[in-house]
């Protein structure tokens, strides 16, 4: 068995860069040892997009299309001007500024960037939905956000011919009636989810600067000179992947677990954080295992099927990715900080007691140096993919359908 | 039972070894390149050894944050008796936490079992216990397992 840091492991790094040979295959300014490497690797690239199975029209493009729609029109929410990108501005990573989201109340929570949200297992910061589609349905109605009924955006629908006309060819005739808690209400929700869905999973980040270097690294040639990785953001890469571990949680091509974790943030508690989303998705009737799921199977569904109820998920929180991370602070899932280095200064000393329940046992204080935060900055910061196609980023064009003569 | 061997790290050096410097070696894997070879099955008896467990996750290995099931076989020694429960669970004892799911164990005849929604979300150390209550009372079996 070889160990970190054994001296096979030095043996085969060596190997691994070529000594005694002419051609060196990796020239970079920072020494990745064969751990690290291999850390490195299971970071990028992005896989093939996972398919959605509860949602039929995941991957519709005419879903895509109204999703987009109706992602930027504000008449969705009660008072006609809150809409989607008001708290998930394409300017902003799909975040915004604010600590806390502001709809037409002040929310309990940062609002999460969606980039990449394709790949993710739960939803929201505490987990309280497991797609998508069933995610989209409650952020409309919620007072504090957009407010909606869904009576009112059954109205919405119904009184703008192009828009319903996009609806009805995907998916039927729009209710007569949507009284909040009926079947048809849920049913008209998960439709409008399910479009919202289809549209999110187009905001992908792709071929970021560590994307490239990685590459560079998997293929043997030195890094794209044209985007190649500072010194410091290697650096920042190394401390990542080995002495600040941060790749226990930050793990795999998101650079997210999708799972939760309690970083022992102090202040008075506002919820249970997952242990509650845990009771909210099990009781959410739009679930992979509802009435309005595409595939109601149990072996699609198994991460309902066998989710856990336990108490130390009291106050834990939703690994967010970091891809993008630099486009969106503030930081946590009350954005409590306010920059980059401000989530590296907690990292590093671990201030103050848990809001609620325990501390992960594996955060203990890094104590980093300035120079080792500005590193970790730098690479953070080279995680933010190229720009999303602007077309993506705003209302498409106007449907080319016109209602039946 | 350990079952990080990295064999597969072995040989690749091995094949650097061998192929010499004709072309320039690879630093890192492909994408999705297994992170070692696991030794399953593993056997071992339980901590009374009344019992000997035999465990193989399906499909021959574990991915870290992927849901997989668990063959569990169960061979009573002399006089042991007849299982009346079996519980598999895991948890990682450095982390002092155990798996998010709540996995469930059937009986699929004679001496096999199947344990359904295991999940191990993160990389390290975790340990497979298979506790088994019969006529002489509770023991079980500890499988360390790494996870890359």
């Amino acid at each position: 068995m070889i160990r970190r840091g054994s001296p096979i492991a030095a043996l085969g790094l060596a190997l691994l860069l070529g000594v005694g040979c002419e051609r060196a295959p990796v020239k970079s300014a920072v020494t990745f040892t064969a751990d690290e490497l291999r850390e490195i690797a299971k970071l990028s690239p992005l896989p093939a997009l996972p398919p959605s199975p509860t949602n039929a029209f995941a991957d519709h493009p005419a879903a895509a299309q109204l999703g987009q729609r109706l992602f930027f029109d504000p008449r969705l929410s009660a008072n006609s001007k809150i809409s989607c990108a008001t708290c998930h501005n394409p300017a902003h990573g799909f975040s915004e500024d604010k600590p806390l989201s502001v709809g037409l109340g002040t929310t309990e929570r940062h609002s999460m960037a969606l980039w990449n949200m394709a790949y993710q297992r739960w939803f929201f910061w505490n987990g309280r939905a497991d797609s998508l589609w069933a995610q989209a349905a409650q952020p409309l109605q919620h007072p504090a956000e957009m407010g909606a009924s869904p009576e009112h955006l059954r109205g919405v629908l119904s009184s703008d011919p192009a828009l319903k006309i996009e609806y009805e060819a995907l998916f039927g005739p729009l209710p007569a009636d949507a009284a909040a808690d009926t079947p048809a209400a849920d049913r008209l929700l998960a439709h409008l989810g399910k479009a919202f869905e289809a549209y999110q999973r187009r905001i992908i980040s792709t071929d970021s600067p560590f994307d490239r270097f990685a590459a560079a690294l998997r293929s043997g040639q030195a890094p794209d000179q044209s985007a190649p990785l500072s010194e410091s953001a290697q650096r920042g890469l190394k401390l990542f992947v080995g002495r600040g571990q941060c790749i226990l949680c930050h793990a795999g091509p998101t650079l997210s677990d999708g799972e939760f974790h309690n970083l022992g943030l102090s202040g008075p508690p506002i919820d249970q954080g997952r242990f509650g989303g845990i009771l909210e998705v099990q009781a959410d009737r739009l679930n992979g295992l509802g009435d309005f799921s595409d595939d109601r199977s149990p072996a699609t569904n198994i991460k309902l099927r066998y989710l856990a109820v336990k108490m130390n998920h009291l106050g834990e929180y939703k690994t967010p990715t970091l891809r993008h991370a630099a486009q969106t602070p503030p930081f946590m899932h009350d954005g409590r900080f306010a920059t980059l280095r401000d989530v590296l200064d907690f990292y590093s000393e671990l201030p103050g007691e848990p809001m609620l329940g325990h501390r992960e046992d594996t955060l203990l204080p890094l104590h980093f140096t300035d120079e080792e935060k500005a590193d970790l900055e730098a690479f953070i910061h080279s995680l933010t993919g190229t720009p999303l196609d602007e077309a993506l980023t705003r209302p498409p064009p106007p449907a080319d359908r016109k209602p039946p003569s | 039972m350990k079952t990080t061997t990295r064999v597969y790290v072995l040989a690749r050096f091995s094949f650097l070894i061998l192929a010499g410097c004709e072309k320039a070696p690879t630093p890192l894997p492909a994408p999705g390149t297994p992170a070692a070879a696991a030794a399953w099955p593993a056997k071992r008896k339980t901590n009374r050894e009344n019992f000997t467990v035999t465990i193989q996750p399906t499909g021959g290995r574990i991915v870290r944050n992927e849901h997989f099931s668990l063959e569990v076989v169960i061979e009573p020694g002399p006089g042991a008796g007849t299982p009346t429960s079996i519980v598999v669970d895991a948890d990682m004892p450095s982390h002092r936490h155990g798996m998010n799911t709540q996995p469930e164990t059937i009986h699929e005849g004679g001496q096999r079992y199947r344990t359904n929604g295991m999940l191990f979300h993160m990389a390290g150390e975790w340990s497979i216990s298979v506790a088994i209550t019969a006529g002489s009372g509770e023991e079980r079996a500890l499988f360390p397992v790494s996870i890359e």
